[in-house]
């Protein structure tokens, strides 16, 4: 159980006025959790979990792992950074070159103050580490002489191969390339899952984020804007940033027709006098400014005299591009005065410049919170 | 608390003779009074009326850029660009002409090219010539030795500028449709321009602070240049110190807006075109070609390296120095002299532990120092590093003098003792540990020591076992060149020795000036064959950081 309360670490920057850093968060893992901070550079992602790391010393705020508290700022105890009893993987792995792979993934039994591991087990744990990792027998070979997803591997056994309570992993597929990322994400999460490890994951990727974790905080300049599982995140974001960060949500702004309760739907009148349905997940007072976001994916590209379906939403538009993907066809549209992207069928037929019909469903239209 | 200490120390240790020096430059009374009875600007006046030093300063100054420069290209463009046979050991052995030192390669000219003596002049005479061929004792010998030995630095500065040229700028000119010639007029050449213009004006500075060579090669013909002349202003009697002070102040401002020009063009002209990044351009193939470029290159080695060592091993064994074989007489005296009069045997005994000592206390000073710079958060670090780098833009010779009435004036007993050569190597050469160590320090990544502590390291056992090891080939390296540079000191050493504290390179000078040649032949091998082990382990050590294969 990893308790944090208020964390604030803020850093002063002479260069501008928006100061780095990340303010006020606070959450809750249940032992095992997979829980991921995602979010754009500089959002303060990386601080956080330098900070639950005992590197960087918090402003204030409170960290407490099962019973012990590392950090609490009212009374100003700190647990030092070695003496935390966690794992981690560090962005650049921090093999260190001059050690074998055996005496890298070893180091954390040596300097155990918990109790003291004999020869004969130290050799036997980091086998083992070796082998969930699959690197059996890469032991002797000198830690310079890897490749980048062996390097990733070794850093991970010698981050679990003292059995912490919590793992914090800072962005540790970004240095890999695409094909192997995709593979390592689901090693990871297998892993995980295996050991049954609390992991604190920092990542920018939202893919990413969204295939491996069981909670997701999504941060924007310092602050934890919404956290909740991944589902939650992609199909009601809490506002315009976290629908626009996650999945590159078309956002359009116009005003509720009348008073919506909570989790009901309602008519928005956008700018130009089309009305759309929308779900309002907070609800709504009568002429209250809205923005609705809407997945390009839940958007479909009909022809502009097609027949229009009950309940759907429609909203004419010209086609300015569209690009062949492969599995699906790009369009973007210019519709309700501006740029909305949708995504059609590969087989679909449109030249640009031909007038068309958007067409999505009301509970795809959801009105979020303009941050 | 650490960091007052150490400014306090390091200011110290460098404002306090740069405080002396400009005061005694302003001092028009009593020589060397402190505080002066007079001030005034009488001894800049003076400076500026000697136009015949001045004249010969810039003579010779230009003439060695213009033929260092012109080595340095042509060197440079042959070892980045071409495929000549053995391009990897050659470039590593154009650094021996910078470990050889200006002293040594102009004593070794000497022999060689000086009038009547001189080997080659010797040589043809002996073939029917009459007079002499060459003459080192003027002005365009002593240039054409500048250029040799302290040119070097065109050669590093200019390969830089080559090597870090991304070559698809070029093949896109090519694919454009330019020819090469063009290529090289419009592409090339404006973008390695402002690294070759800032390598000039820096070579230009060194040549105007240059020493060694001016002081051998000068002072038999009468040849002042301003760095001599400040040598012979504190030699004369009664000692003209103001005089000296001025000029040495002049030659240190000219020198930091030369290099503060210099790194102005460097940066001005090359952010566009030229990254961090280290290409390796695509060398040119040349066939045969090839073999008459690596010539080149190595005759400039034999040139700056062989023939002279060659000179000096001939000339120490030998009563008197020649080369025509008839008329040799061997002998091994030269070295039992050098080792048995006392005062050459202490003045290398002396070098070497002075090297020593400095080495490593300097090493660790600039260990204490890079962890300060580069890796605590200490406020005011930034300042820490200026002041410790500034020794590195005053001349030698100048900060010497400066050194000298810094502490004849002061109470503590410590003029003309192996303490206050200590102390002003100290000074001058830490810039050159924390350079070389800073250059380690930045390559290590911070997170190799954070992950250390998460891994449950304390500090100590964190710097013992992962720090440490991953620092040593840099403390070494440190180590190895602050003991070189100490070993062949020359301009702050003659100001500061004594007669009972004497070090090599100026015994060497002084013995060439009093003594026979043979005998100053001897020492300079000597102090050749010290530092040589020296550049063979520092060879060894870097070539093991830098992980090339063996």
């Amino acid at each position: 159980m990893l308790t944090v309360t208020g964390l604030t670490r803020v850093f002063a920057n002479n260069f501008d006025a928006m100061a780095g850093g990340v303010r006020d968060a606070s959450f809750n893992l249940p032992a095992g959790t997979f829980f991921t901070l995602l979010g754009p550079s500089g959002c303060g992602k990386t601080t956080t979990l330098r900070c639950l790391a005992g590197l960087e010393r918090p402003d204030a705020g409170f960290i407490g792992l099962d019973d012990r508290v590392l950090f609490d700022g009212a009374s100003g105890a700190m647990v030092p950074v070695h003496l935390r009893g966690i794992g981690m993987v560090f962005q650049s792995y921090a093999i260190w070159p001059h050690m074998t792979v055996f005496e890298n993934i070893a180091f954390p039994l040596r300097v155990s103050r918990d109790r003291s591991y004999g020869r004969e087990e130290i050799a036997g744990m980091v086998d083992q580490a070796l082998s969930t990792v699959g690197l059996s027998g890469y032991g002797p070979r000198p830690a310079t002489r890897l490749s980048g997803g062996q390097q990733q591997r070794v850093a991970l056994a010698r981050a679990i191969v003292h059995q912490p309570k919590l793992l914090l992993l800072d962005e540790p597929l970004s240095n890999l390339d695409a094909s192997l990322r995709e593979d390592m994400r689901i090693e990871l999460r297998r892993l995980q899952q295996q050991i049954g490890i609390t992991t604190v994951y920092v990542t920018h990727d939202q893919s990413e984020a969204l295939a491996m974790s069981d909670q997701i905080a999504v941060m924007d300049r310092g602050r934890i804007v919404q956290l909740a599982a991944p589902r939650a995140i992609y199909f009601t974001p809490a506002n315009d940033f976290v629908a626009r960060f996650i999945g590159a949500a078309n956002l359009l702004v116009g005003t509720a027709e009348a008073r919506v309760a909570t989790g009901g739907s309602g008519m928005v009148r956008l700018v130009d006098g089309i009305g759309i349905i929308c779900v309002f997940p907070a609800g709504i007072e009568a002429g209250q400014p809205a923005t609705v976001a809407i997945r390009p994916e839940s958007i479909a590209v009909a022809p502009a005299n097609g027949p229009t379906l009950a309940g759907v939403n429609a909203l004419p538009g010209i086609l300015q591009d569209a690009s062949f993907l492969g599995a699906t066809l790009r369009c973007d549209v210019l519709a309700a005065g501006q740029l909305l992207r949708a995504v059609a069928a590969p087989n679909a037929a449109f030249a640009p410049g031909a007038a068309v019909q958007l067409q999505f469903a009301a509970d795809a239209a959801v009105v979020v919170e303009a941050a | 608390m650490v960091v007052p200490a150490v400014m306090l120390t390091v200011g110290l240790m460098v404002a306090y003779p740069v405080f002396f020096l400009i005061t005694e430059a302003l001092n028009v009374g009593e020589a060397g009074v402190f505080p002066p009875e007079a001030l005034g600007f009488g001894n800049f006046i003076d400076m500026i009326e000697d136009t015949k030093v001045l004249w010969n300063t810039a003579f010779v100054a230009g003439i060695s850029t213009l033929m260092a420069v012109a080595i340095g290209l042509v060197l440079a463009w042959i070892l980045t660009r071409t495929a000549i046979p053995w391009r990897g050991q050659l470039e590593r052995l154009m650094e021996l002409p910078y470990y050889m030192t200006p002293l040594v390669g102009a004593l070794a000219w000497g022999v060689l090219a000086s009038p009547k003596t001189g080997f080659i002049n010797q040589a043809w005479r002996f073939a029917g010539g009459a007079g002499d061929l060459v003459d080192i004792y003027s002005p365009w010998g002593i240039a054409w030795v500048m250029a040799l030995f302290e040119g070097t630095v065109a050669f590093v500065m200019i390969a830089a500028a080559m090597k870090s040229m991304d070559p698809s700028l070029e093949e896109s000119a090519r694919v454009m449709g330019a020819g090469k010639l063009r290529t090289a007029l419009t592409i090339t050449f404006p973008m390695i321009l402002p690294g070759i213009l800032s390598a000039t004006i820096f070579v230009f500075a060194e040549m105007l602070s240059a020493f060694a060579a001016a002081f051998v090669l000068g002072i038999p013909g009468r040849f002042v240049v301003v760095t001599t002349a400040i040598w012979q202003a504190t030699s004369a009697y009664p000692p003209e110190y103001g005089r000296a002070a001025a000029m040495g102040l002049c030659l240190f401002v000219v020198l930091a807006v030369a290099i503060g020009l210099a790194r102005l063009i460097l940066r001005k002209g090359s952010h566009a075109t030229i990254t961090g990044k280290a290409f390796r351009p695509r060398p040119m193939r040349l066939g045969r070609r090839g073999w008459y470029l690596a010539a080149v290159c190595w005759i400039y080695l034999f040139l700056a390296v062989i023939l002279p060592l060659g000179a000096l091993l001939l000339t120490s064994f030998q009563r008197f120095a020649t080369v025509i074989f008839a008329d040799m007489q061997f002998t091994l005296q030269n070295y039992v002299v050098a080792f048995r009069i006392g005062a050459i045997g202490s003045a290398l005994t002396n070098s070497l532990m002075l090297g020593v000592i400095v080495a490593t206390i300097g090493s660790l000073l600039v260990g204490v120092l890079v962890w300060i710079i580069y890796r605590s958060r200490v406020p005011g670090r930034a300042l820490v590093e200026y002041v410790v780098m500034f020794p590195q833009a005053v001349p030698r010779l100048v900060f010497g003098l400066g050194l000298l009435w810094a502490w004849l004036v002061i109470p503590i007993p410590i003029y003309g003792t192996l303490w206050l050569l200590g102390i002003a190597y100290l000074t001058v050469l830490l810039p050159l540990g924390l350079r070389t160590l800073a250059g380690v320090v930045v390559q290590i990544d911070r997170s190799l020591e954070e992950c250390a502590r998460v891994c449950g390291a304390s500090w100590l056992y964190q710097m013992r076992t992962v720090t440490m090891p991953l620092l040593r080939p840099g403390i070494v390296a440190a180590w190895l060149l602050i003991f070189i540079s100490s070993v062949r000191e020359l301009g702050a050493s003659i100001f500061l020795m004594s007669a009972t504290s004497k070090v090599i390179a100026p015994a060497i000078v002084n013995s060439w000036l009093t003594s026979s040649t043979e005998l100053s032949a001897a020492m300079a091998l000597l102090q050749t064959v010290c530092v040589f082990f020296a550049v063979v382990f520092l060879f060894r050590i870097t070539r093991r950081f830098s992980g090339d294969p063996a």
